[in-house]
């Protein structure tokens, strides 16, 4: 022995000798401790009642800047808190058109909910005329009036000839009264450009809508639409449930009449939290029974009960002290509840392994290899506080208590409770003796096999950014949602172009200039923005002085000729212009915004509008939308390039590519910090460099494997096995570590034994995952699966082989 | 008292439910003649009473339907054409010449008032009862109005429409529009012909 080792063996002894003192202490006060964990177990389950779950995918997202904004925007814009339910007749012989009461009491039914706001069935188009001929009363201010300009074409003796006779068209037309006011407000066509702007927002949803009798109507005309809004945010579960079901309830009623989609933000919501509550309720059973078999049934010690009982009731207390830490607990820390009942297990494994050969000597004897394990795990999490993703430090915490209550609660409580003697699988979970040469070989080359396989697999590796792969809901969900899709538009969702400012007229006045600058970039007409149908406050007030001077008394003597000879001629009375004619003279000022800094014109349009103008408590943002193509996305990126921080583009193209690139520098980040925490930790304790690479090939060859294991499977690489990856790498190396000890100490046995079923239970606990519905759960029980058995392979075949051979003997390994 | 009251609530309950079968069984009846309606070629004559207008405008031309097929044709005092086929709205007039095309999707306040034109013509009445309240003011020949409820979007433009039906109950003898504002539009069908053949001509939005 060098002394390296020499050294190492008087501190280990060191450390064993104050962890024997420990455990004296605690077998002379058994009674006392046994006791207190008998009160923690009903509290921590009392706590659990008192906690508050949230399902935030937000959570698990990478925070990087365009992610975080993008979401964020998608949230605050409340796009997606609408509920839209397309409903058609339940009796395939009704006509549409006969179930329009029906409508009318189903929309004043479902407003009178406690949790919806309002009920859009038949938005009313009455007004709407009225409201636009007002809205064309601003044109003045709209319009940039120069003796060039279009307006002064319009007002020649044969253009008004030609504008009233279109007029008197109009009301030859059946129904064509209707537009009357409008046209006696505007007989010119002062107004047309804004107007044609005007419809063109409408037109900016994408949705393929046709009124009857002022319902909105799919385009065959066998489906309604109803929008509902509701004060209930999507990402609240419990409300949104509630909300869910009172509509469900509503539904029920008219269901004679309606056969009813309801397309919805909440239910996704709904879904994911009752797939991941089956899931986690599935995964329990599933593990607690294979726990069951494996200590009850195949140890047949009913004392063995406790090595499971020992993680439940570390998870048990982690998750209350995690929820009090936190304030909040994500349903997907609560889904890793199981992955973690089988990390955790491990160290009562290895306890009770122990206890039973050689009672309180043996378990000190494995004290520092089970502690080097668990903090080496504990190291791998502890680099999930450096993750921009706030979801993983809420895992880290999680992990990082269970693992560590469930280590003290082992060393301490296990030797109180279990007798040595007997220890079960002895002859079947033996450790094999040193390897011969042609073993060896045959081990290393099916080792390196296995490598150079993984490495030129992973290559082909397809990293997942898309949003929707978190999203587990239920097929129904996603069925609904295309069918809606198929019903009402055939256009893909636009992108957006935000600019965001403090006050309503300043950030008005920025979205107005970068439109401007977007609309030369794209194809004519592909930017729909609100700066088409009106303009900021200093340019409406420049406007209304170049109208004034513009119209000179001798200008509008000319026009009210030129109208009173085309009026006698069409028969129109003398008077039929006047509000036309008062409306040159006085057009509206530029009024004082509301509280909120809304032009009061704009007011009858709020509804239209809110699709462009989103204003929160701190601020307020101006969409305008755009077809989202990588091109027009890359073009307008320069426009917002140029500002202070003011504009940014939301679109799905670019929102995967942030995602894939911030999951992809999360990925090498935490990667780079696990490694030096679990070197650093290896040096520390293992001391040798011999010992740290042996126990460092576990975690190599099953990273290696398990990214090539998803690639031959197909499944993509996503935020979720991040978490799996550092997972299998925190118990690779500790079948690494210990089964160096195993090699060193000259142990008989016992630490193969309890490796073998530390692994068993692992799988056991991820394995319970595969048979998950959520996506999220899946990837990860088949990422940790995968990469836990390969772990467990190299450590058990791999380390022996290597330290039986030259190369390591010659290294000086002992 | 009391026994009066009684008495005639018990008179009074038969004959107010009468009331309501025999405008349900005119409704049914009119729109199962009407139903059997596939084609229909009509002249009109139609007087427009406006503010805006110094005299009564009188309109005379034909109207033709059939499937989703509308044409509105002026001959006096100007020529007008319109055609709807779909969702598509094309117009033309003599004095400039000129093709209009409307898509009737982007134009919601107009296609809701043709929509409803053409509901009249079809006799499609329970569509309307959300907003109106029907009322059977004569059966013989069958006249029916049409009054927008209070607090409907249409009460602030429609007073009401008056609807006179031939004696053979087949289609509509003429029709009133009065409304809020004072103007009024009467308009009658002369020479109606129903499921006949409908030249090709009729759906040429120029002559």
């Amino acid at each position: 022995m060098n002394e390296h080792g020499a050294q190492a063996k008087s501190s280990e002894k060191g450390v064993n000798r104050l962890f024997s003192r420990c455990l004296i202490m605690a077998t002379r006060h058994r009674r006392g401790l046994l006791i207190g964990i008998a009160i923690l177990i009903p509290l921590g389950f009392l706590g659990l009642t008192r906690i508050r779950l949230e399902n935030n995918i937000e959570a698990m997202l990478p925070a990087d800047r365009d992610v975080i904004r993008g979401i964020q925007f998608l949230r605050e814009a409340g796009l997606s808190d609408k509920i839209a339910l397309s409903l058609t007749p339940a009796r395939p012989d009704t006509e549409l058109s006969s179930l329009f009461s029906d409508l009318d009491r189903l929309a004043d039914e479902l407003a009178e909910l406690p949790l919806v706001d309002s009920v859009t069935v038949r938005p009313p188009v009455e007004n709407i005329l009225r409201d636009i001929t007002e809205f064309c009363r601003y044109s003045p201010q709209l319009t940039a009036i120069t003796d060039a300009s279009d307006v002064s074409k319009r007002v020649t003796a044969e253009a008004v000839n030609q504008a009233v006779n279109s007029m008197f068209n109009q009301l030859l037309s059946p129904g064509g009264g209707f537009a009357l006011p409008f046209f006696q407000n505007d007989p010119l066509g002062f107004s047309t450009a804004r107007l044609r702007a005007l419809r063109n927002l409408a037109d900016a949803g994408g949705y393929n809508i046709h009124m009857d009798q002022g319902y909105l109507l799919s385009e065959d005309g066998d489906h309604a639409l109803m929008i509902l809004t509701s004060p209930v945010p999507i990402t609240a579960g419990t409300q949104a449930k509630a909300l869910l079901d009172s509509l469900d309830k509503v539904l029920k009623t008219h269901g004679s009449a309606f056969s009813t989609r309801v397309v919805s933000g909440h239910r996704h919501a709904v879904s994911n939290e009752d797939i991941i509550r089956r899931d986690v309720k599935r995964a329990c059973l599933i593990a607690g029974a294979g726990f069951f078999l494996l200590f009850v049934i195949g140890w047949r010690d009913p004392r063995a009960g406790i090595i499971f009982l020992i993680p439940f009731l570390a998870v048990l207390l982690a998750i209350n002290a995690t929820a009090s830490l936190l304030g909040t607990l994500s349903y997907f820390i609560l889904g890793m509840a199981g992955v973690v009942t089988g990390i955790s297990i491990d160290y009562g494994i290895h306890v009770y392994v122990a206890q039973k050969q050689g009672g309180s000597a043996a378990v000190t004897r494995i004290f520092k290899p089970v502690t080097v394990g668990a903090l080496t795990t504990v190291s791998v999490f502890a680099s999930f506080f450096f993750s921009s993703v706030a979801g993983y430090a809420e895992l880290a915490w999680f992990s990082i208590l269970s693992i560590l209550l469930s280590l003290l609660f082992s060393l301490l409580i296990i030797p109180q409770v279990v007798t040595p003697g007997g220890l079960p699988f002895r002859n079947t979970l033996k450790s094999r003796g040193p390897f011969g040469q042609k073993s060896r070989r045959r081990v290393l080359t099916v080792w390196a096999i296995c490598l150079l396989t993984g490495l030129a697999l992973i290559p082909g590796l397809k990293l997942d950014t898309d949003i929707r792969s978190f999203d587990g809901s239920d097929q129904a969900v996603f069925d609904d949602e295309a069918a809606f899709q198929a019903i009402w538009s055939d256009a893909a969702p636009p992108a957006f172009l935000v600019v965001e400012g403090k006050e309503f007229d300043q950030a008005f006045t920025e979205y107005a200039r970068i439109s401007r600058e977007a609309e030369d970039l794209l194809a004519a007409g592909e930017l729909n923005t609100l700066a088409s149908v009106w303009r900021p406050r200093a340019e409406r007030i420049a406007n209304l002085k170049n109208w004034r001077r513009f119209w000179t008394p001798e200008r509008r003597d000319s026009l009210r000729d030129h109208l009173a000879a085309a009026s006698q001629t069409f028969g129109f009375a003398d008077d039929a212009f006047a509000p036309f004619l008062t409306w040159l003279d006085s057009p509206p000022t530029v009024e004082n915004p509301d509280s909120a800094g809304f032009p009061p014109a704009l007011a009858p349009f709020k509804t239209l509008l809110e699709r462009f103008v989103v204003q929160t408590d701190e601020k307020v943002m101006f969409l305008a939308y755009f077809p989202d193509t990588a091109e027009n996305v890359d073009r307008l990126a320069s426009v917002c390039g140029k500002t202070d921080d003011t504009c940014f583009l939301v679109s799905r193209n670019m929102l995967a590519l942030s995602m894939s690139r911030a999951i992809q520098s999360e990925i090498v980040k935490l990667s780079i910090i696990a490694m030096v925490l679990i070197i650093a930790l290896l040096v520390a304790l293992l001391r040798r460099p011999s010992h740290v690479v042996l126990a460092s090939i576990p975690v190599v060859t099953a990273l290696i494997c398990m990214f090539g294991m998803l690639r031959l499977c197909g499944v993509s690489l996503n935020a979720a096995s991040i978490i799996a990856g550092m997972v299998v790498v925190g118990l690779s190396i500790d079948y690494g570590v210990f089964m160096v000890y195993e090699r060193r100490s000259e142990d008989d046995g016992a630490l193969f034994t309890a490796v073998t079923l530390s692994a068993l239970t692992t799988v056991t606990g991820s394995g319970a995952l595969l048979f998950a519905a959520h996506p999220v759960m899946r990837a990860i029980a088949v990422a940790l699966s995968s990469g836990v058995a390969v772990g467990y392979f190299a450590a058990v075949l791999v380390i022996p082989a290597l330290i039986d051979s030259q190369l390591f003997k010659r290294s000086g390994h002992d | 008292m009391k026994h009066v009251f009684l008495s005639l609530f018990f008179i009074g309950a038969p004959l107010l439910s009468q009331a309501d079968d025999t405008l349900t069984s005119v409704l049914k009846r009119l729109e199962k003649n009407m139903a059997a309606v596939t084609a229909v070629s009509t002249e009109f004559v139609q007087e427009k009473e406006m503010a805006v207008l110094k005299r009564t405008l009188t309109i005379r031309g034909h109207v033709h339907m059939a499937g989703d097929k509308f044409s509105w044709i002026v001959t006096a005092p100007v020529s007008y054409r319109m055609v709807i086929e779909g969702k598509k709205m094309r117009q033309w007039d003599g004095e400039s010449g000129k093709i209009q095309a409307v898509n009737l999707d982007k134009n919601p306040a107009f296609a809701t008032a043709l929509s409803q034109m053409r509901r009249w013509f079809e006799g499609d009445y329970a569509a309307f009862q959300p907003d109106f309240t029907l009322t059977l003011i004569q059966s013989d020949p069958v006249i029916l109005t049409f009054s927008p409820i209070d607090g409907k979007p249409v009460a602030a433009y429609l007073k009401k429409i008056t609807l006179t039906f031939r004696p053979d109950e087949r289609y509509i003898d003429s029709i009133r529009i009065d409304e809020a504002g004072g103007d009024s539009t009467f308009m009658r069908f002369e020479n109606t012909v129903i499921n006949g053949e409908i030249d090709d001509e009729a759906w040429q939005v120029r002559p």
